[in-house]
């Protein structure tokens, strides 16, 4: 059953099936980028593993 | 709508006996409107004037005095940015949409919103009203302990960023241009911090659609949002 409430300019309602759906969407699609950024952030890290760096190192060489 | 608005304006024919009620109307300088749909109904019907250059006008609304040019409302004695919106989010939403605020009169706008909550950390997502697709985001991120860059990107996807939310706080911060243009959309989002991380950053959002959008729709990317006030302002064109 959805339980959203939105709210539209100042009166506030029961999100519809439509509205759920869409909102679900934005969401994955937020939620896809932070993971796809953690995924690049885990590989950088072993790759500087990898090579010995330090952290300022690591920060000299790639920003 | 406060004591001294008015739902309409009216024109009077020769001859015509007038009471204290049409004097009072006559007599009250500039009229006065709870919103600008009811000053666009005060116009043009039976009895009312006919809209046309010069007109002012009082939005309660919005605080503002206006002036009808001949062909749109303009405000009257505005600096760059005017006040279009503003809309007190309520208790516990999962979303906000803010109706009618892209128009003709303005080419590129900033959407602030502060003063809420989140019920969790979280993104403050946004989607332009009438387009569910298109979008594209690229935001630098940078480490503010260690330094280290990142970065997020949407490519072709259904929302993009506009700014952040805690328990502690909520802040977006964005300009976009052309949302009511049948053109691309193209902006910025000017604060972005990933709460419980270190990664903060600014940057790039677009819409690549010619669809004309009058609204938009904030949503926070996991829980809901309680109160603080979402404020569109316009950039003057000239």
């Amino acid at each position: 059953m959805n339980t959203l409430t939105v709210q539209i300019d100042n009166e506030q309602r029961p999100a519809t099936d439509d509205e759920v759906s869409n909102l679900e969407q934005m969401r994955q699609d937020a939620s896809k980028a932070v993971a796809e950024f953690e995924a690049r952030q885990k590989t950088r890290a072993a790759v500087i593993a990898k090579l010995g760096l330090t952290a300022d190192e690591a920060a000299a060489l790639l920003g | 709508m406060g004591a001294n608005a008015t739902t309409f304006v009216p024109a009077y024919v020769a001859g015509e006996v007038l009471t204290a009620a049409d004097l009072s109307v006559t007599n009250s300088g500039i009229p006065v409107f709870a919103t600008t749909v009811t000053r666009d109904a005060a116009f043009g019907g039976t009895g009312e004037k006919t809209l046309a250059e010069g007109q002012f006008a009082y939005i309660e609304d919005t605080n503002t005095t206006q002036y009808y040019d001949g062909a749109a409302w303009q405000p009257v004695g505005a600096s760059g940015l005017t006040l279009i919106s503003s809309t007190t989010v309520g208790n516990a939403v999962s979303s906000v949409t803010v109706s009618n605020c892209f128009s003709a009169t303005y080419k590129a706008y900033k959407i602030l919103f502060d003063g809420g909550t989140a019920s969790a950390q979280c993104d403050l997502l946004g989607q332009l009203s009438g387009i569910t697709s298109n979008y594209y985001v690229g935001i630098p991120i940078v480490d503010v302990a260690t330094n280290g860059t990142g970065s997020y990107n949407v490519n072709n996807g259904s929302t993009f960023w506009v700014g952040f939310g805690s328990t502690n706080s909520t802040i977006a911060n964005i300009d976009i241009h052309n949302p009511f243009a049948t053109q691309y959309k193209y902006g910025s989002i000017n604060v972005y911090i990933k709460q419980g991380t270190n990664n903060a950053g600014n940057g790039y959002i677009s819409c690549v659609s010619n669809t004309s959008s009058t609204g938009f729709v904030l949503s926070p990317s996991t829980g809901t949002i309680t109160g603080g006030t979402i404020r569109v302002y316009g950039y003057a064109n000239s």
